[in-house]
């Protein structure tokens, strides 16, 4: 039985209500995901340094125009080198910063005089494509302080990485939202 | 004529927000398709130019190969770490928790259990063993009793090798970028091998933890400054002589972070050298001419990839530590095999 102080719904009103509704609920789950997403439950992609092989499939697997895999530099770990195998073509003519001298096809590694003989390489990550070239330099001659991850201001976190997809060394795996890095140089003394 | 209704505010108002809604809505799924689309196999890098290739650098060419490769010898050791020259032509090799004495000739091999795993062996004149570990000097019996221990001074000290003549133990120090200089019964005695401008000495520069020293016979201790790409003759009193040696990928340098790692001096005077990355072993002159090879990476590492697996310092790359004795054969500790390569001068064998 109807009151008869409430005045009727019609049909109009009632689909505007609930297209409101939807809406509402709508924007409750955007921001409820989102909030999820950052909650510390999540998991994202990263490369093990430790597994990586550094086949240089990073650069190009990734659905991005630019690589989200980045080479990082454990600065700690750096024996700052004058000749740095992931600064200097194999076959380099000289040991100076000519392009024809530098292993990285970008020029995203900066070269900067420290004392004799000591030399500090810096990377501009905005430049690196994560193809891996120095890293392969620095892991087989010196001791790893150049290494790949993924930085996930610029990683959509795909369902299923490309990168990941192809990756020979089973390198790329999920790990926490809360913990997304795998730094060199970072293990406790033994 | 007919007109149309009126258009309320509240209709104008709605249908604006509606059609900013849908273009909100058009421009994030173009930005989440933009984002997503893939890169097209065109746009990708080439992969090929992306490589590291080091193959042609792996090759040694045949005339500058002064050495043939002998039968190997089976040390037997599990884990082995290091290889010395030893009295009456035997030779030392370390591994987990002992030491063998081996002799080229054959006869029946001779090994001593330890309760720790050497970095480096030196024998003493009168039969007992000098023996480090990462922080310690020992000296062992010829049983393998110890009969003293002697901690670093001080620093934060990662012992790499050890070796001496009739009065002193030098024992390389990675850690502290030094040479420790100790009596044969275990006092420590001086240190030297920092940056000297009085003593013209340049300062060892030690990456990683690759630091040798041997004693050659003109009394001189040669030391490896790995970051320097040379080696340095010093006295035993600390006094820098001369050194030698030039940084690049050519075979008559040192290439990588640091090398050489680990040397050996032939009775003539002239120095082995064995470098990591590009596992090369070579012979310098006495004074630091290249003279030839007498194994490159193509004859001394076969499977790379296992190679690194059975080396523990694999991070850091791995090196074959080298040894050598009155006819100037060479012996290369193989960490994959536990073998001793032998190399022979092409006119020996």
């Amino acid at each position: 039985m109807t009151s008869p102080e409430t005045p009727a719904l019609n049909r109009r009103e009632f689909l505007a209500a609930g297209a409101r509704g939807v809406c509402l609920l709508g924007l409750g789950g955007l921001a409820g995901g989102l909030v999820a997403r950052v909650s510390g439950d999540d998991q994202v992609w990263q490369i093990d340094p430790a597994r990586c092989t550094w086949c240089g499939l990073c650069a190009t697997e990734c659905v991005l125009e630019q690589s989200a895999a980045k080479c990082l530099h454990a600065h700690a770990m750096c024996g700052y080198c004058k000749l740095c195998t992931g600064f200097f073509e194999p076959r380099a003519t000289d040991l100076n910063t000519g392009a024809e001298n530098q292993l990285c096809p970008t020029g995203a590694i900066k070269r900067a005089y420290v004392e004799d003989p000591y030399y500090e390489y810096r990377v501009d990550e905005p430049l690196c494509i994560g193809c891996a070239r120095c890293v392969k330099g620095c892991n087989t001659f010196g001791n790893g302080s150049l290494f790949l991850q993924i930085r996930h201001d610029i990683c959509v976190n795909c369902n299923e990485c490309s990168i990941a997809r192809e990756c020979p060394a089973d390198a790329i795996r999920r790990v926490p939202a809360s913990e997304p890095y795998r730094l060199q140089g970072e293990e406790p003394e033994t | 004529m007919k007109t149309n209704d009126a258009l309320t505010r509240r209709n104008f108002i709605e249908a604006g927000a509606a059609g900013a809604g849908l273009v909100a809505a058009g421009a994030a799924a173009g930005w989440l398709v933009t984002r997503n689309r893939g890169t097209t196999p065109e746009e990708r890098p080439d992969h090929a130019v992306l490589d590291y290739d080091l193959t042609e650098l792996e090759k040694v060419p045949p005339e500058l190969m002064i050495y043939n490769e002998a039968p190997p010898i089976a040390t037997g050791l599990h884990g082995v770490t290091c290889v010395a020259s030893g009295p009456s032509g035997t030779l030392l090799v370390g591994g987990t928790r002992a030491i063998k004495t081996l002799s080229v000739n054959g006869a029946q091999p001779q090994a001593t259990d330890l309760k720790f795993t050497p970095h480096d062996v030196h024998p003493l004149p009168d039969g007992r063993f000098a023996v480090i570990t990462r922080k310690r000097l020992i000296i062992l019996d010829a049983d393998g009793t110890v009969m003293v221990q002697a901690d670093v001074p001080d620093g934060r000290p990662f012992l790499t090798a050890v070796t001496g003549d009739d009065e002193h133990l030098l024992i390389a120090d990675a850690g502290n970028r030094e040479i420790l200089r100790y009596g044969h019964d275990g006092k420590f005695q001086m240190r030297f091998g920092r940056k000297n401008s009085e003593g013209n000495a340049p300062g060892f520069v030690i990456p990683s933890p690759y630091f040798d020293i041997t004693i050659a016979s003109d009394g001189l201790v040669r030391a490896t400054n790995t970051g320097r790409h040379r080696v340095e003759a010093y006295t035993t009193n600390g006094s820098y002589e001369f050194g030698w040696g030039t940084a690049s990928m050519a075979i008559e340098s040192f290439c990588g972070c640091c090398n050489p790692c680990y040397i050996s001096v032939l009775t003539d005077g002239r120095t082995v050298t064995s470098e990591k990355g590009l596992n090369r072993i070579k012979i310098y002159g006495v004074d630091g001419e290249f003279e030839g090879v007498v194994a490159g990476p193509e004859h001394l590492v076969r499977d790379r990839a296992e190679a690194e697996r059975a080396c523990e310092d694999c991070r850091v790359g791995f090196a074959f530590d080298v040894a050598s004795d009155a006819e100037d054969r060479v012996y290369a500790l193989d960490r994959v095999t536990g073998n001793l390569r032998v190399f022979e001068p092409r006119g020996l064998s």
